[in-house]
């Protein structure tokens, strides 16, 4: 369910955005000069990328009940991050043109997760989430040390082709560096240990509800210290604060923001467990929806961009000869929004007659070659 | 040990039909915690001190009585010194001269109590048994899903630790030396503990539980060793993360003094 909310939010981000948007780097996802005020901005990624780490955890516990060997899991593993990392660049270069092919979208993150994820796999719990807490603590101080201002023009992350420069957008500067965005999918592996457990145990149901509410918590104490450092960010020293830590920012992704947004999807994980997951067949309408949009969100999320770019820099072309001309100006945001919703109704249609037919998507794609 | 006697028993428990009226009818809670149903029926000898031409009838009575409540059972029977003395697990009777009753349901209540102490012994051994096969892997090796169930490992072995020291606690009784100069109680004890063949069965009871504890003590030892060294590998495996940011600071640091140069 928390899957086809994310790529719901990212549809209707991506929609009101790529047609109707304006990015500003500098200001926060509720505000700012150009920015639509209603538009939930900044909310997706983190989504996708922990649930990627605990759809990693869950599939773990899968291949392993099944027996496979560790050799076996580490090779599937390897081949999915490698797989998304190439689809990555494949979609950065057919849908954001070749010049954008190093910058370093969410596609080529969760790849690397997966990745480093078969490594992580073999932690402790406490070790996966030291690490992440020191991904994020050390990412502040990486975009002071790379001069993160540098790489980005008026809200976009504008590079040279050199290696230095596609390496530091990919370590601390990029759309979505390994430092700090490697956290999300590191704790979500952690989290999903947390909040499911061992499911088999027949007390189940009273020990997950006692788990839920402790993540609830730590949900709320996230959400808490994220608001603490937002509204103290203007009143601390600048050694603390730094160049590049700001207050509530997704690029760069502060300290608040990430903090924030993995509060909030541990709390909303945490709370759809509790309803969804133990609520029996009362929720069966609404999760025979959402599951076609759960289970197919990689062709989404292709799909989505390809459906709304594509078109964009066509006719931008035919208009002015400039493929970016229309882009975020095309249309009102009202309007991209309506698109948007009725893009994710058809989608939803789309991918339950597909799987009615079994008929092959990116994700049967992925698991033929990789599986 | 007496619960009751015939005017207390409760229905189903009346005295069995064709016994003589004289017979006692006597629910008894053994230490043990099983109960025992004992029928003493007197019957008063001839003059030469032969049982009288009824007994083989009260014993076919009394066999028919005490097999109905287990016929999965074997039903023991002992004549001894013109008395007779059926038993199976839950029920005996006691036929014998008046003077004579109170020392036979003695010995047969202390035997039914040992037996039904072995049996109850035998069969957690048996539930420990089944689970040998499964758990026999955890005593060589274990991983992260074994870790994950030490609890119910630590559980076996608590359990054939228990047995094993109950065993030992009855095993003076089971093993007893004959009774000096012998009486009729001792020796209708003896007899029942060799066709109940309860030595044996003592002594197979301790072989499995030694067994079942060599086991478990041995996948203890696994999953201890397993507990530390997962304790070890994860400090480990915090250095190597460490190592790594400081490492990936490192990197950034030349990249972005060679960027600006």
């Amino acid at each position: 369910m928390l899957r086809a909310v994310a790529i719901g939010l990212m549809v209707v981000v991506h929609f009101v955005e790529n047609l109707s948007g304006w990015y500003d780097g500098g200001s926060g996802p509720f505000e700012g000069v150009h920015r639509v005020w209603w538009l939930p901005t900044g909310f997706a990624a983190p989504l996708f990328t922990v649930l990627s780490g605990m759809s990693y955890r869950l599939w773990l516990g899968v291949q392993m009940r099944r027996g496979e060997s560790a050799e076996t899991i580490s090779k599937r593993t390897v081949r999915r991050g490698l797989f998304l990392i190439g689809l990555g660049f494949a979609f950065n270069v057919f849908v954001w043109l070749p010049e954008d092919v190093f910058n370093w979208d969410i596609l080529t993150l969760i790849g690397l997760g997966l990745l480093v994820l078969d490594v992580a796999r073999r932690m402790p719990d406490w070790v996966v989430v030291l690490a992440a807490a020191l991904v994020l603590a050390v990412s502040p101080a990486l975009r002071v040390v790379a001069d993160y201002p540098a790489f980005w023009q008026a809200g976009y992350f504008d590079y040279d082709f050199t290696l230095v420069d596609v390496l530091l957008g990919w370590l601390a500067v990029g759309y979505f560096p390994v430092f700090p965005w490697l956290a999300f999918p590191l704790l979500g592996h952690a989290l999903a240990a947390w909040l499911f457990g061992e499911e088999v145990d027949e007390q189940v149901d009273v020990r997950g509800e006692s788990r839920s509410g402790r993540v609830a918590a730590s949900g709320i104490a996230g959400i808490a210290t994220a608001f603490a450092l937002t509204v103290s960010w203007p009143a601390l020293p600048a050694a603390i604060t730094g160049e590049a830590a700001l207050g509530w920012t997704m690029f760069p992704a502060s300290t608040a923001y990430c903090l924030g947004t993995l509060g909030t999807v541990t709390l909303a994980a945490a709370a759809l467990h509790r309803v969804l997951d133990r609520g029996g067949q009362r929720w069966g309408w609404l999760l025979a929806w959402a599951t076609p949009l759960s289970r197919h969100a990689l062709s989404m999320y292709l799909l989505h961009h390809v459906v709304h770019v594509w078109p964009l820099w066509a006719w931008g072309v035919v208009t002015s000869g400039e493929t970016t001309a229309l882009w975020q100006v095309v249309m009102p945001p009202a309007a991209s929004f309506a698109l948007a919703a009725g893009f994710l109704v058809a989608a939803a249609w789309l991918f339950r007659w597909l799987d009615q037919r079994r008929m092959p998507s990116a994700e049967s794609l992925m698991r033929w070659v990789c599986d | 040990m007496i619960v009751s006697d015939n005017d207390q028993c409760d229905e189903g428990r009346q005295l069995p039909a064709g016994l003589p009226a004289e017979a006692v009818l006597r629910r008894l809670l053994l230490p043990c915690g099983e109960e025992l149903l004992l029928v003493a029926m007197p019957q008063e000898h001839d003059g030469d001190g032969q049982p009288p031409h009824g007994t083989p009838l009260l014993a076919e009575a009394a066999t028919a009585w005490v097999a109905a409540a287990t016929p999965a059972a074997t039903v023991i029977s002992v004549p001894l010194y013109g008395c007779h003395v059926v038993w199976a697990p839950g029920r005996a009777a006691v036929i014998g001269a008046p003077s004579r009753l109170e020392a036979l349901a003695t010995a047969v209540t202390d035997f039914a109590d040992r037996e039904a102490d072995l049996r109850h012994l035998e069969q957690r051994c048996a539930e420990l048994l089944e689970s040998l096969d499964r758990d026999a892997p955890h005593a060589f090796a274990v991983d992260e899903r074994t870790f994950d169930q030490r609890d119910a490992l630590a559980a076996r072995f608590r359990e054939a630790v228990a047995v094993r020291g109950r065993l030992a606690r009855a095993a003076p009784a089971v093993h007893a030396p004959p009774v000096h100069p012998p009486t009729l109680a001792s020796q209708l004890g003896e007899r029942l503990r060799d066709r109940t063949r309860l030595a044996e069965r003592h002594e197979f009871a301790v072989d499995r539980a030694e067994l079942a504890e060599r086991l478990y003590e041995a996948c203890g030892q696994r999953a201890a060793e397993f507990g530390i060294a997962r304790r070890q590998q994860g400090l480990e495996w915090a250095i190597v993360v460490l190592l790594v940011i400081q490492t990936t600071l490192l990197i950034v640091d030349l990249l972005a003094r060679g960027a600006a140069t």
